[in-house]
């Protein structure tokens, strides 16, 4: 499939907007709708969560969902192409966040509302069978 | 391939110690020839073993000790193995950093080698 200078670059500049939309939402779903999350992973997914193994998109969601109410904060995301190392992977990404999150409900007012720095990896890619982004490997860590 | 988690730490303990014991451009050794590829902090980046060995040559520091606290590793695309290494570095005599650097493993020609670093620096936000 040929596609010229132009059209690539039209490309990358679509990706780039939809991985950093993706990942934006994806802290607003776990923030604010988190039962919604399953849609945000393919369906073989692997989660490594703070040295947890989770595997499959549904394991995973509820792993998530059982987790306390949160609110995320992002400092930094990056993103990088991996086509030039999966040339048959022509829309997958590996994304790069670092932020802080704070764990407990807004009414828990006797809980200290620490923020705790994470590291958060991922592959994004778009699903063949949904067309829509989702995540294949995750990798979630505290920095303490 | 059920033994990813073996292969994955066992790379991550000899690149460290190799990069560590130095001289350190010899890490580049255990990148794919042409296309491997470091960067740092999304400024930075390098491209193929020699571009690697001489970005590694050009940094500051004389002496570093990595300290790894965690590695997550998984089972990728195309029979690839992705790893999540958390830790400290202590260069010369400055105090200790944490960093996060994350690894793409591909079996090449009898070895594994590395198809893509990203090294990023904690900075406490």
């Amino acid at each position: 499939m040929a596609t010229t200078s132009a059209d690539q670059q039209r490309k990358s500049r679509q990706d780039a907007e939809a991985v950093e939309n993706f990942s934006k939402r994806y802290y607003d779903i776990l923030d604010t709708r988190r039962h919604n999350v399953d849609k945000f992973y393919q369906n073989q997914a692997k989660l490594i969560w703070n040295g947890k193994e989770i595997n499959g998109q549904n394991a995973i969601a509820n792993y998530l969902v059982g987790l306390p109410p949160t609110k995320h904060y992002i400092y930094a995301l990056d993103f990088f192409p991996m086509k030039d190392l999966f040339p048959d992977e022509d829309t997958t990404y590996q994304v790069f966040v670092s932020g802080a999150v704070v764990y407990g409900s807004v009414d828990s007012v006797t809980i200290t509302k620490e923020k705790r720095l994470f590291s958060h990896a991922f592959i994004l890619t778009v699903d063949n069978i949904t067309s829509t982004w989702v995540i294949v490997n995750e990798s979630f860590r505290f920095h303490e | 391939m059920s033994d990813f988690k073996a292969i994955g730490k066992a790379f991550i303990d000899y690149y460290y110690s190799k990069f560590d014991a130095g001289p350190r451009e010899g890490v580049a050794a255990l990148y794919e020839p042409t296309n491997g590829m470091m960067s740092f902090n999304n400024a930075d980046f390098a491209k193929g073993a020699q571009d690697i060995a001489e970005k590694l040559r050009s940094l500051t520091f004389q002496t570093i000790s990595h300290t790894v606290s965690t590695m997550d590793i998984q089972p990728t695309y195309d029979n690839c193995i992705l790893i999540v290494v958390t830790g400290a570095l202590k260069a010369d005599n400055d105090p200790p950093m944490q960093f996060t650097e994350t690894f793409l493993l591909r079996f090449i020609n009898n070895s594994w080698l590395v198809i893509n670093n990203v090294f990023r620096l904690i900075l406490h936000g």
